[in-house]
């Protein structure tokens, strides 16, 4: 969830919710090297594939090395599965795990394509171009019971394997597009690049197994993907722990403690309801960043928070600190729409406040797996 | 049952003399038995009879894809009258109220500084609401957006007038006056309640085949008002005469409606700006929303001026129909006369009791028509006299009306009382057949899921609830002779033998 | 097929705004719409937003506009508005009218083939 990211490694979180699985840590490039020891399955989603390759550095893609060095599981999705690819960019060239093509680099710009971070960029005397954005239609190569499985499709890699190889193994193609695919630069281009190649690959770093997947399986509106995605992972599943369950409330709990930061979850859903009323979308490096990311975050947590019992509260000590990270959201929240409306510079605000509210969930979650989660397990 | 797509299954207890909000579930049974609206306040009255309280709660359609679906109710007894009335709210605050996470709300108790009741995301605090003593509402609401940043958090209110404890203080919805006869406005102030303010950014399930239902009665209900537009359709159905209707297409800017309603009865006038414009205008206040039919009649005596009256009023937050019909029994003739006339009267503390003028029980009458049915609907004074006591007709089919006055008052009160239970606009409910009780009866069955609920039984609700309403209070006999029509005792008996005593 | 928006006849009854969020959420709240009424409630100046998956239409009542994310708007002291935070428009693929447009009540929305 560090720097690069967006809102989708949330997902993740979902996905691993709806398997009854809580025992979650969330990483960022400050505690990513030294936390990922500790780590069975590392999830990795959409954003910046250069700006997280970036924060990570060099200390980060040694620890990834030690990483697949265990007997682990690396779930990369979208720029996750870019991120261990073979690349000579720098800084991408720190991550050279595999070497598996992709087959949307290209040598000339397609014409009708914009440049913009989510439909071209320059990728060194080349292109790196995104024709498809949507929904995709796959077609497993595992014995599933559906022939196709319907996902969304954001920026992520189409894999130019070319069918099973060493160490590789393709598990679902590309095969179609939807009502809901849109096409930049027409359905011509997609079909040439995308329709037909790999869109999820399996691959094998020494013990360590890694799933790269170009569309979002773990996406919380599509249950066939995560069925599938699940049925993927299904053999790896005895390597998790018990799932901890939601037990009684914590002693020395406050509930006063968990309405107050409601209150300011409340005051930054406002804040950010409002900037749907203004000129807001930021190119920063490579990546186009929209508000509407802070408001997807706002509303992972706004949803979670709700399920709190009734009177039931947080443990003191990590609510209090909870309660300062939410102040310090709301704050930036506020900060931004100020500089907006005022037509100042915004985009380093906008920044610090997707920060803060990474930095809220990141404390915020596991209280809520321990404590506020009543759920059963769905897949 | 599915509560979960009607109600958040949630009632506050706020108590202003200790400042503190409780929560209690609203349940099944409770929701199954009143309905919603205006029925289930009532029955709130009952349960929680300390403090004086004050009932503000949402229909059990409000906030869904109903049409007109977007009304709340307050139910309380009136300073002017002393009888229990309810009163509606419309615009998009009964939507903000239901999806703010709250479905009702008993108001109890008194503040000794004055307060406002701030709900948001199942959150309620109360916190001070000094301002409103010095600023009209308009302002303050300006103020409430801007503090939170947010055009769409809504404010029912309490103006200046009601600050001063005026009897002729109505409640404001957000920005622009409202249809509060009774002084309401006067009772929130009393016990120091200066505002409501809410703003709803949760949700609410729909069930299956609910929208496509929805969205069938929307078209069909406006081609039903195909081409009516504005406040000039309901006001030119009680003018003798025309000729105050120039003076309002004159500042007339756009008309707009409340949550999910195909008649925009609301006209905009801009009273210091080109009406003709469309750019966004500079100024940060050029005008008025003209809602309320009933003001704006009782002050079209004065002619061009009538509008910037209205506006002053609202402002002010005072009953616009109560004051122009103490104006004209005065003389007052023009703006600047009226404008220092009404601010005496509000520390004057005057009402149309006092003032002689005559009154449905303290409370304005409709222009003067001579329509025994429409005497019968504001002598019951039930529901807020600032909805029509009668059928508009303004709609293609028209309404098949009995002939019988009792009959008649009955269909008015009976489909206002529906509106008010279910959370559907009372105007638009009188304004087309097209919306019938069989046709909400769907959807609320639709939404609920309820065994046994149809039509007959919302038509016996309907009926219970004015039954109900008229027997909590004195006989509601102090109506000024002038306002009874030739047969008026004779009907009114019958009026009450269906409704009390059948 | 794109949606047609003729902002005079705009009564801001927002029907568009909860249709579009149960169509994207399939609840009824207003916070995942593609579509939504500005309103400037005191200046009476209101008109829908639309959001698209290239650009952002404005329905202002003098005129259509249309931007490109990031790009600010002209004219009025409204000049810093109004550009929408939420996803795009998908015409409702799977519904023989889109849910705008079968819930306006005044024809403002319509789809055009």
């Amino acid at each position: 969830m560090g720097e690069g990211t967006a809102h989708s490694w949330t997902w993740w979180v979902e996905f691993f919710e709806k398997i009854g699985f809580y025992h979650q840590q969330y990483l960022d490039e400050e505690n990513f090297a030294f936390r990922l020891g500790g780590v069975d399955f590392l999830c990795l989603s959409g954003g910046d594939t250069f700006a997280i390759a970036q924060g990570l550095g060099q200390a980060g893609a040694r620890a990834l090395g030690e990483f697949f060095s265990g007997d682990k599981v690396y779930l990369g999705s979208c720029a996750g599965a870019y991120l261990p690819l073979h690349s000579s960019q720098e800084p991408l060239h720190r991550f050279n795990f595999l070497s598996i093509p992709v087959a949307n680099i290209v040598p000339d710009p397609p014409p009708g394509l914009e440049f913009s971070p989510r439909t071209m960029i320059p990728y060194g005397n080349r292109y790196l171009v995104h024709p498809v954005r949507g929904e995709v239609v796959l077609r497993p190569r595992i014995s599933y019971p559906e022939p196709t499985v319907v996902a969304p499709l954001f920026g992520g890699p189409p894999f130019a394997l070319g069918g099973d190889a060493d160490g590789f193994r393709s598990r679902a193609l590309y095969q179609d597009f939807t009502p809901r695919t849109s096409f930049p630069a027409g359905p011509e281009l997609a079909r040439r690049v995308v329709q037909g190649k790999e869109a999820v690959i399996e691959a094998r770093i020494g013990p360590s197994t890694l799933f790269l997947l170009g569309p979002h399986l773990e996406h919380p509106r599509f249950p066939s993907a995560n069925q599938f995605l699940f049925r993927l992972l299904q053999p790896f599943f005895n390597r998790l722990p018990e799932t901890v369950p939601a037990g009684p409330g914590p002693e020395e709990s406050s509930p006063a403690l968990l309405r107050e930061i409601k209150k300011e979850l409340s005051r930054s859903r406002f804040t950010v309801q409002s900037l749907t009323q203004l000129s807001l979308s930021f190119e920063i490096g490579r990546k186009l960043y929209e508000p509407e990311k802070i408001a997807e975050l706002l509303e992972f947590a706004w949803k979670r928070i709700r399920k709190f019992e009734p009177g039931s509260g947080l443990p003191v000590a990590a609510g209090e600190t909870l309660r300062a990270q939410a102040v310090r959201l709301r704050e930036s929240l506020e900060d931004f729409r100020t500089a907006v409306r005022g037509g100042e510079e915004a985009a380093g605000i906008m920044l610090k406040s997707l920060r803060a509210a990474k930095r809220f969930l990141a404390g915020f979650l596991p209280l809520y797996h321990r404590w506020g989660c009543l759920e059963e397990a769905r897949i | 049952m599915a509560l979960e797509k009607v109600f958040n299954n949630r009632i506050l207890l706020a108590d202003l003399t200790t400042g503190k909000c409780e929560e209690r579930e609203l349940g099944d049974k409770l929701a199954r038995e009143q309905l919603g609206g205006a029925a289930l306040n009532l029955e709130l009255l009952r349960r929680f009879p300390e403090g004086e309280p004050l009932v503000i709660g949402t229909g059990l359609l409000t906030s869904t894809f109903c049409p007109g679906a977007g009304v709340g109710v307050v139910t309380a007894k009136s300073p002017r009258s002393g009888l229990v009335v309810h009163h509606p709210f419309i615009g998009m605050i009964g939507i903000e109220l239901k999806l703010s996470g709250f479905d009702f709300i008993v108001v109890r108790g008194r503040s000794e500084k004055p307060v406002r009741l701030w709900l948001h995301d199942e959150l309620a605090e109360v916190s001070p609401a000094g301002e409103v003593k010095e600023l009209g509402t308009n302002q303050v609401t300006g103020r409430i957006r801007d503090e939170y940043g947010d055009m769409n958090i809504h404010a029912f209110q309490v103006g200046p007038a009601g600050a001063a404890g005026s009897p002729l203080a109505m409640i404001s919805e957000s920005c622009f006056g409202g249809y509060d006869r009774a002084g309401l406005g006067l009772a929130l102030a009393e016990k120091g309640l200066y505002a409501l303010v809410v703003r709803g950014l949760g949700n609410l399930e729909v069930a299956d085949g609910f929208f496509p239902e929805s969205a069938k009665l929307m078209q069909e209900t406006a081609q039903s008002l195909k081409g009516k537009t504005g406040i000039k359709e309901i006001l030119r159905l009680w003018a003798k005469e025309d000729s105050f209707l120039p003076a309002l297409e004159k500042v007339t800017h756009r008309h707009s409606a409340c949550y999910s309603c195909p008649f925009p009865c609301r006209t905009f006038g801009f009273l210091r700006e080109d009406p003709a414009r469309k750019l966004e205008t500079d100024a940060s206040n050029p005008g008025c929303l003209l809602i309320d039919p009933q003001g704006v009649l009782a002050l079209s005596f004065l002619g061009n001026d009538y509008p910037h009256v209205y506006e002053h009023c609202t402002q002010l937050g005072v009953d616009p129909a109560a004051v122009g019909l103490m104006l004209k029994a005065e003389g007052i003739g023009d703006k600047e006369a009226a404008d220092k006339r009404i601010e005496a009267l509000v520390k004057e503390k005057k009402d149309l009791i006092n003032s002689n003028q005559n009154n449905f029980h303290g409370v304005t009458p409709w222009p003067d028509g001579g329509d025994l049915s429409a005497a019968l609907v504001q002598a019951a004074g039930v529901f807020s006299n600032g909805i029509p006591p009668a059928v508009l007709p303004l709609s293609t089919p028209p309404f098949s009306l009995p002939s019988d006055p009792v009959e008649k008052a009955a269909l008015v009160l009976e489909r206002t009382a529906l509106g008010l239970i279910l959370g559907v606009c009372p105007l638009l409910l009188l304004s087309t057949p097209v919306i019938t009780p069989a046709r909400l009866a769907t959807l609320v069955k639709l939404a609920t899921e309820w065994d046994g609920i149809g039509e007959e039984e919302l038509k016996a609700k309907a009926k219970s609830l004015i039954g109900q309403t008229l027997k909590l209070a004195a006989p509601r006999e102090a109506i000024s002779e002038g306002l009874k029509p030739a047969g008026f005792d004779a009907a009114w008996a019958g009026l009450k033998k269906r409704y009390v005593e059948g | 097929m794109e949606l047609e928006i003729t902002s005079e006849k705009c009564i801001a009854c927002r029907a568009c705004e909860f249709a579009c969020s149960y169509h994207m959420d399939g609840d009824f709240s207003s916070i995942g719409s593609s579509i939504m009424i500005h309103r400037d409630e005191r200046k009476d100046y209101f008109g829908p937003i639309l959001k698209r998956s290239k650009d952002i239409l404005l329905g202002r009542p003098e005129r259509i506009e249309i931007l490109k994310p990031g790009q600010s708007t002209t004219g009025g002291a409204a000049a810093n508005k109004p550009i929408l935070m939420r996803g795009p428009c998908d015409l409702c693929p799977d519904e023989k009218v889109p849910f705008c447009v079968a819930i306006c009540p005044t024809g403002c929305l319509r789809k055009k083939e």
